[in-house]
Parts: structure tokens; sequence; C-alpha cells
């Protein structure tokens, strides 16, 4: 659920940053069909990017779980066992023959 | 604005869109011929054995301090000891001077140069004899007059604005764009690199060997002469259970003799 | 544990081998079992992973003594790639369960000559050797192995479990140190090296093991048998008479923030119900070895 939420978050935010290039790149065609000077953009144009920007942040940070950024968490969840399995050293005459053997 | 520049279709049917597909295909049969070509490199068990070599005694230098002081240096002994150390005993010969000398890396390099160097050149004056001289495409940005030399080449027109694209030009940006196509087309490692590797046996330790291994095993030596062991544990059982004052952790270990030598220059450390 | 239950797809299976191939697990069992109920009948549909997970399946149905899926993929890996050396692996690990040894040996011979510089059939050499239970032999060759390839983690650790069952500690403390140089930040490695301090007892030993349980904690709080470890060599060391008192309070320290935090770890389990915390004394008193 949160990550249908997070991925709508995303799309919205990636759109409204969008929308606003756009009108940015209109408003200043306009300024300059209209030979006025830059001073700054209007402040609705400036809320929306930030707002994209945040939700797009928020969305993706939802999304995806992340990875701790310390090695040893990963080694931490890890067992006794498979750190000290050694495939190459791995011998077949255990009671696994007796176990289940199918080989006689 | 440009907008009164309009191509004919024929030049999106005839140029464009054969360009794309003669790159496309071009590095698709580039990569098999090159799988067809190159060979195993073969690695001396001797290079397996000093790269090896090599990696230990650099993870002595760099994690000697976890080991007690007695570990460190008798292991520091193996590698460097005057008369029975591995860096002195071995005796490995500096590697012939001139490549060319070695029929190996000759085979090796025209192997390179048959599958990158000449189809670039082939295909590349190919395009450009059918091809030259169409304006075939536009980035739909306006371009500084800078990028005219980058992306009409070919068709030297003053008047023209700089976001045509000429098909040399176009050409160009398909063999440097299309790469991440052929990741998607043949796969992360290549579909044929896969079976490629199954083919061979997983030998971890064919890793790169500086070329010359008596110099590497002089510095090596060198590095771990001026190693300086400061055991990092001292003191870890305080720390853990957060008892630690610096002032009382000498005292606590005064009675190791190995300690004595320089731990004056580990104290302060750790 | 019924793996098969917890699994509900084929892509699922795929995953789960994926991981534990990556993790490098063994669990053959659930690996067969997997094999049986989702992949064997959608091997075509996993593409070039195919022939990895066959090979893995083959391998834990060896383990499994299960011969007749083994035989299957190692066949069609055979005919796939007729001149893999992994595959040979295959065919010659197959020959040991069937237990022609000499056979056996005789191809991973031919292998090593074919290339010296791979490391594989050295090591199932010393395999081989270890399961006929010829260990002095084994520790021979794999010292030999590991003078040429020094920085193989796998076979240190495999000489470290050699000498332990022979009983010498002192150069099993050796194989320890040489894993802990090549990944110190793993607490495994600590672990172990304390472990076998402790073993070997006097105090020299129990204080190294001291450390190397607090360095193994200090990578991995969570870790019981660290902890456990910790108790045990700071209590020792407290209650041996050649210890200085000054220090002896030091590690009296040291007992007490190991009994606090195993107390803390076990509250709220039903282990320590109805004040049964004498009782975790007496364990404590009972696990330590006599000095």
């Amino acid at each position: 659920m949160a990550q249908t939420i997070g991925k709508i978050g995303v799309l919205v935010g990636v759109m409204l940053l969008c929308h606003t290039g756009y009108s940015v790149s209109q408003h200043l065609q306009f300024l300059r069909y209209n030979e006025d000077e830059f001073t700054s953009l209007p402040l609705d144009m400036v809320l929306e990017a930030l707002l994209g920007v945040a939700l797009a942040i928020w969305g993706a940070s939802a999304t995806k779980t992340f990875k701790e950024i310390r090695a040893v968490e990963d080694i931490a969840c890890k067992s006794y066992e498979s750190f000290f399995n050694r495939p190459n050293f791995m011998t077949f005459n255990h009671r696994g023959k007796k176990l289940f053997g199918m080989t006689n | 604005m440009a907008d009164d520049l309009v191509l004919d279709p024929d030049i999106r049917v005839w140029v464009f869109v054969p360009i794309i597909i003669i790159t496309f295909l071009v590095g698709i049969v580039r990569h098999y011929v090159s799988i067809l070509l190159s060979t195993q490199k073969k690695v001396e068990l001797l290079q397996v054995q000093d790269s090896q070599a090599m990696i230990r005694a650099r993870v002595l230098r760099e994690n000697g301090k976890y080991l007690p002081e007695q570990s460190f240096l008798m292991r520091r002994h193996f590698f460097n000891d005057e008369d029975t150390g591995y860096f002195k005993t071995q005796k490995r010969q500096a590697p012939a001077q001139n490549p060319m000398s070695d029929p190996n890396m000759v085979t090796e390099m025209l192997k390179g140069n048959v599958t990158n160097v000449l189809p670039m050149i082939l295909i590349g004056g190919w395009i450009n004899w059918t091809f030259s001289g169409f304006v075939c495409s536009k980035v739909p940005f306006p371009l500084t007059l800078r990028f005219k030399p980058m992306l009409q080449r070919g068709v030297e027109l003053q008047t023209l604005d700089a976001s045509w694209v000429s098909s040399a030009s176009w050409y160009f940006l398909n063999v440097f764009g299309l790469r991440s196509i052929y990741t998607l087309v043949l796969g992360e490692n290549n579909a044929a690199d896969q079976s490629r590797v199954m083919q061979d046996q997983m030998s971890g330790a064919a890793m790169a060997m500086p070329q010359d291994p008596k110099a590497a095993f002089k510095a090596e030596w060198e590095a771990l002469e001026v190693a300086k062991h400061s055991w990092v544990l001292k003191n870890a059982d305080k720390k853990l259970i957060g008892a630690f004052q610096p002032e009382n952790g000498d005292a606590h270990h005064q009675g190791k003799s190995q300690h004595a030598k320089n731990g004056a220059s580990s104290a302060p450390s750790s | 544990m019924d793996i098969t239950k917890e699994i509900g797809s084929w892509q699922e299976a795929r995953d789960r081998l994926r991981k534990w191939r990556d993790e490098n697990e063994r669990k053959s069992e659930d690996v067969v079992d997997l094999f049986i109920s989702y992949i064997g009948s959608n091997l075509s549909k996993l593409g070039d992973e195919k022939w990895v997970v066959m090979e893995q399946v083959a391998i834990a149905s060896m383990d499994m003594h299960n011969l007749p899926i083994a035989e299957d993929l190692i066949m069609e890996l055979k005919e796939r790639f007729p001149k893999s050396e992994r595959v040979r692996l295959l065919q010659i690990q197959r020959l040991n369960l069937l237990g022609r040894h000499e056979d056996a040996m005789k191809g991973l011979d031919a292998m090593i000559d074919r290339d010296p510089t791979n490391s594989v059939p050295y090591k199932r050499k010393i395999a081989i050797l270890k399961s006929l239970g010829r260990t002095t032999e084994a520790i021979k060759e794999l010292s030999e192995y590991l003078n040429r390839f020094m920085s193989d983690q796998e076979a240190w650790s495999e000489l470290c479990d050699l000498y332990l069952s022979e009983g010498e500690y002192n150069r099993a403390v050796f194989c320890a140190e040489e894993l802990v140089l090549h990944t110190p930040h793993n607490f495994f490695v600590h672990q172990r090296l304390g472990d076998i301090r402790y073993t070997m007892g006097g105090i020299e030993n129990l204080k190294l093991a001291l450390s190397y349980y607090s360095q193994a904690l200090k990578l991995n709080a969570s870790s019981m048998r660290s902890i456990f470890g910790l108790f045990l060599s700071a209590s020792s060391l407290s209650t041996n008479p050649r210890v200085p008192p000054a220090d002896k309070k030091e590690y009296t320290r040291v007992v007490t923030w190991a009994v606090d935090q195993i107390t803390k770890r076990y509250s709220g389990t039903n282990v320590l119900e109805d004040g049964k915390a004498e009782m975790l004394a007496g364990v404590f008193g009972a696990l330590q070895i006599q000095g």
C-alpha cells in the first residue's frame, strides 16, 4: 500500500517538475515578447518546483527499502553455518547417505 | 526560428532509419566476432602465486593491527626476513621489455584492432560516402553555434540553425548512443558472455598481476618493512562496557612484554 | 520446515535459489525440494540462469544422495558444455558419491595438469582426503596449496577446522588470524578467534579471547555467542589467582556488564520468568571450565 502511494508520489512529483519547467520557459518567452527585464520567477512556480522535488524524494524513499549503510548489518543476519560453509571442500560422505540415500 | 526548413519524408525512410539499423547491426556483428576471436588468456601458476602473496602482504599491512604483535611480527618475518623471507628468496625475472617480441601480445593487439578500429573506419567511410550531405534530423532544443561542427559534419552551411543534425553526425550519435540498447538486446553481461563464463572455470585467482613482479615485490617489501604495528584491540573490552579511561589504559597491559617495545607509539592512538 | 509450503510460485523459488547461491548457503534439502516442486518443470523459462541453477541443484542433489536427479542434470550440462571444466568437476563429485575415489583423484590430477592455476581441483582433492578420514594428509596437502594460493580464505578457514579437529590450537589460531586479516569487518572471524583462544586457556590467551569477543560485539552487538564468550573469559580471568587484584576488579566489571546484557536479552522471553535468574547464574557456573 505504502509502495503504491509512493509510486504515485514520484509520478506526481516528476509531473509537477516538468510542468514547472514548461511554465518557466513560457514565462521567459512572455517576458521576451513584452521586452521586459527578467527580475525573478513568480512565486507559484518556485513553490511548485519545491513541492515537486519534495514529493518525488518522499515517494522514492517510500517505494524502496533501503540497504543498511554499514556492511556489518549484512553479515549480522547471516548464520554461522552459512559463513563457514565452504562449497569447494564439500564432501558427501555424511549421514545424508543413510537419511535420504537413493544410491543404495 | 528555423521553421522554414521542411525535410523530405524520403530522407527519413532512406537515410535516417537505415543509419540506425546499420549501426545497430554492425554493433551486434562486432560483438559476436569479438567473442569468436577472443582466446582465454593463459595465466601462469607463478603469476597467481605472486599476486596472492602480494594480496596477503597488503592485508597484513592494512589489517595487521587486529593481530597481537607477535602474530604480526611472525608474518612479517615470513615475507621480509633477510635470509628466508618470501620477498627475498623468490627471484622473479623481469619481463621482456619489448611487447613486440612476444607473439601473443601482437596477436592480441591485432585482434583488438580488427574488432574495434577496422569496422569503425570501414563503416564510417561507407556511411560518409553513401549518406553524406543530408540534413536528416533536428534536436528539439536550441543550441549555440559551437555545436555546429559536432552536429553538422558534412553539411557546411553558415546560415543553418545549429539544432539541425546532418547524416554523418547522426551516424556518430548512433555509434555512441546505442551502447545501452546493446545491453538491452544482448543482456546485461551479454547473453553470449554468460555461456562463455560457464565454459571456463571460475578461477577467482586470475587477477591481474603487475607486469614486473620483481619491482612489485621490492615495493611491498619496503612498505612492510616500515609498517608499524599498533594493536587496536587493546582495551577493547573496557571500551565496550564504556569504562575506558585513557590514563589507566597502560597500567593494565604493562605485564605484556611485547607491548613494551612500541607501547609508547601505540598507546596514544588506542 | 517444509520449504515448498513457504514458496508459492516458480518465480519465488528462482529468487530464493539465487539468494542462496549469492549467500553461499548449503541448504541442499531445500534446494532439491524447490527443484522438484517448482523449478524442474519450468527450467526453460529461466533463460541463461538455467545452467547455473542446474549446477546448483546437481550439487545439492548429490549432497542429498539423490543420484537420479544429479545424473540427469549433469548429463544435460555435459551436452550443452562438452568441454567445460565446471561440468567436469560435477562429474568428479559424482564419482566421489559413488565411492570411486581413486578415479576421482585421477580426474582431478588431469584437471590440474590441464590448468595448474585453477584452484578448485586442488581443494577437491583435499576434500576427498578429508572425507576418507586421512586428516593428516589433508593438512599437509592444504598447507602446500596455501603456499601457492596464499589469499584463499576458504582454504584458510578449512585448514583452521582441520587443525582444530587434530587439537593443534596454536596452528588453528594462525589460520583464524589469517581470516581476520582478510575480513576484519566480519564479526564471525573475531568470534571464532576468541573461541579458539578461550579454549586454549592461560592468562595471555584469555586476555586475547576477551579482546576478540569485545571486537566481535562491537561489530555486531546482537551476537549472543560473543556475549557468553566475553562473560566466560572475563570470569575465568577474574577468578584466576595469578591475575593481579587491580586487574581482577576490571574483569569483574566486564563480567557484571556481560551478565546484565544476557539477562536483558532473555527478559521478556519465558526463559527467565518466575525469578529463574539464579538458575541462569547456575548455568554460568556450570559453563565455566576449570582453569
